[in-house]
């Protein structure tokens, strides 16, 4: 190997180590795992909506503009360790529980360990909606004021129940999987 | 000038100085209200959305709005919602009530944090 194709495979498996450090913040990176079709076409439906309001010329066009890139680094983060775990929901509650389903106990490990990350995220995407909500409010955009609406109400269903189950299916697989098999 | 006439011009100058300014208060904070309130919390009796009702909300103690499935750490918090009380959660709600599900940073500003209040308190 050449020292330039030596340094290039370097290069590329530190910036591999640095996206996979399980301390760090979500980075761009393709997802290793599959997440529940609904929530990805949720998201799908999400990303659409608020991108053609970031077309518009107005207000609401210019907070959209602001507020589409914290949802899709907030997605990111969801598709890279938050959504996997949800994947194995069918199976284990049909009382299914195998080896190859291990990798989920260091994601939801993670959601824990990022906790606070994560609902500061939910708290900028809340005060982006409230201002996109009063915006739209002043200039009827009905349309952007209910998005907004369901947006903040998605971010609470993340909280009260997304994150959290995951973090149950991680902790139901430690217990149910013995270590080092 | 007179001075009956400068007793009644100081009398409505300061009726216009005193009334309007606690009116006025309680209108800034439904402004503030309706800008970062407003997405998640509503103002009519019994309406939960996102986040439970305001009305009534001051000397309610936390956690018991009917109808409204609170966090853990609000229903333990024991707090009652004073001016003080909402004082320091608008403040730092985390700081405040570590673990409540409310997605808000904190209003940092003291003068509208103040009219907040203010407003909220003719919520009954």
């Amino acid at each position: 190997m050449s020292r330039i194709s030596t340094s290039v495979a370097a290069a590329i498996l530190l910036s591999s180590l640095v996206a996979f450090s399980p301390a760090g913040p979500a980075l761009a990176q393709t997802p290793t795992h599959d997440i529940p079709q609904s929530v990805r076409l949720a998201h799908e439906d999400t990303l659409r909506q608020l991108t053609a309001m970031a077309r518009r010329h107005s207000r609401v066009g210019e907070i959209a503009r602001k507020a589409l890139p914290v949802f899709k680094a907030h997605f990111q983060r969801e598709d890279e360790y938050i959504l996997p775990p949800l994947t194995l929901a069918p199976a284990i509650a049909d009382g299914h529980v195998t080896q190859d389903m291990r990798w989920a106990i260091a994601m939801s490990d993670r959601i824990k360990a990022d906790a606070n990350a994560i609902f500061a995220e939910h708290t900028t995407i809340t005060e982006w909606m409230s201002e996109l909500e009063a915006a739209a409010e002043r200039s009827h955009e009905r349309d952007a004021l209910e998005f907004a609406r369901s947006a903040v109400a998605d971010s609470l269903y993340d909280t009260e129940v997304t994150e959290p189950t995951a973090i149950v299916i991680g902790d139901y697989l430690r217990a149910k999987l013995p270590p080092g098999q | 000038m007179s001075r009956l006439f400068l007793a009644m011009a100081v009398a409505a100058a300061m009726g216009l100085f005193i009334v309007p300014a606690k009116a006025q208060n309680a209108d800034n904070g439904q402004k503030v209200y309706r800008q970062a309130c407003n997405i998640c919390h509503d103002v009519a009796a019994g309406k939960n959305r996102i986040g439970p009702t305001l009305f009534g909300v001051v000397g309610r103690k936390s956690g018991t709005e009917a109808g409204y499935t609170y966090s853990d750490a609000m229903k333990g918090s024991g707090l009652t919602w004073d001016a003080a009380t909402l004082d320091r959660y608008l403040t730092d709600p985390r700081g405040v009530v570590p673990g409540t599900k409310m997605t808000y940073a904190g209003l940092k500003n003291d003068e509208q944090r103040k009219d907040l209040i203010a407003y909220l308190s003719t919520l009954h």
